[in-house]
């Protein structure tokens, strides 16, 4: 996974999350920890690699010729592990935005994890208009459809916001202000 | 499954006997009552089996599983050096999904392979019947071509009493 984890626990802040840590530390960290170190760094045998697969490029449903079924296969099967890939992305990108707001808390994350929340919503608009919305199931030539009409629509609308941002910071605006809005204490907000 | 044991003596509240079924005077004395339970047989037997059964796999499992993660290790990502085509189950990590990819399963380049080879075939033996059903209908609605339309038909009877007659006018042998 390219995601970094830190495995660092700070103790101090909390007396029941120090007790749930000491607790799982004495039943579960501690004894595997002395495992390892003292049986499988041992024994280990050597090390030995393995790699990340590499797909040769192919031609896409565009450069077909006709009636080639077998281009139309790689083509379909390149496809489809570029929409996993690019879902895996979302994924991710979902990801940190949640774990920014762990990490922030719920008040601050409004400020603070900007980035993520505008990087996630511009992956999950760009997958959308890659992927979604057309019907399932759907083929590489849906997809190579869609992207035809996507850009006559644009040509013939070129007024037209089709990111979205001025939404977004509208929608972001009016959720602070109800926010303040309410009369509360700051503990509680 | 040990604790099923310390429910016996709530059973042994519930069969007490109301009524005595025998009046033996001597057998019968006060304070010793005969109690009946139920046969701890079955108790017995049920957990014998299921240990026996499920310790059957697990055991050599467990052993397995052990000794490919502590004493073989996973695996660690490394880049692929210059002209070298790694084996199909050197893209995997853990030792036994390695096993199972070397020996077991088939290769995921193999089935694409294979996939697109079955999609050829079939497209040429398309092809080659659209021809032949093309070339019949041609010379259906045609005509002008003799003896395209005639279809050999091997009559095994006949040839086998044309031979048995001839047999028969040469004279019978011996």
């Amino acid at each position: 996974m390219p995601e970094p984890t830190t495995e660092e626990y700070v103790p101090g802040l909390n007396k029941w999350s120090d007790i749930g840590y000491t607790t799982l530390d004495a039943l579960y960290l501690r004894p595997v920890r002395w495992f390892h170190r003292n049986f499988v760094e041992r024994f280990r045998g050597p090390a030995y690699p393995y790699y990340h697969r590499k797909f040769n490029p192919v031609k896409t449903i565009d450069e077909c010729e006709i009636e080639d079924q077998v281009c139309f296969y790689e083509a379909e099967m390149a496809f489809l592990r570029d929409r996993r890939i690019d879902t895996m992305i979302v994924g991710i990108l979902q990801d940190r935005l949640s774990r920014c707001i762990v990490h922030e808390g719920r008040i601050d994350a409004l400020d603070k994890c900007a980035k993520e929340k505008d990087d996630l919503f511009e992956s999950h608009a760009n997958w959308y208009q890659k992927y979604g919305e057309m019907g399932t199931p759907h083929s590489c030539v849906d997809a190579y459809m869609k992207q035809k009409h996507h850009m006559i629509w644009m040509r013939r609308h070129p007024e037209v916001d089709l990111k979205g941002w001025a939404v977004e910071r509208e929608y972001e605006r009016k959720t602070k202000d109800y926010i303040k809005s309410i009369p509360m204490p700051m503990e509680f907000r | 499954m040990v604790l099923f044991s310390k429910f016996r003596p709530l059973l042994q509240t519930v069969l007490k006997p109301s009524e005595q079924l025998q009046t033996i005077a001597k057998r019968w004395s006060s304070g010793r009552d005969m109690k009946v339970m139920i046969s701890e047989f079955h108790e017995r037997k049920f957990f014998d089996m299921f240990h026996y059964y499920f310790l059957i796999g697990l055991v050599p499992t467990f052993c397995v599983v052990f000794y490919a993660n502590v004493f073989i290790g996973q695996a660690t990502l490394t880049e692929i050096p210059e002209g070298y085509e790694p084996r199909h189950w050197e893209y995997y990590k853990h030792p036994l999904r390695r096993f199972m990819a070397r020996y077991v399963v088939q290769s995921f380049d193999e089935r694409y392979e294979i996939s697109l080879h079955t999609i050829y075939s079939r497209v040429m033996r398309d092809r080659m019947k659209a021809l032949e059903r093309k070339v019949r209908r041609l010379e259906h609605a045609r005509g002008d071509a003799k003896g395209w339309f005639y279809r050999p038909v091997v009559d095994h009877l006949t040839e086998l009493e044309q031979k048995q007659a001839a047999e028969r006018s040469e004279g019978y042998s011996a």
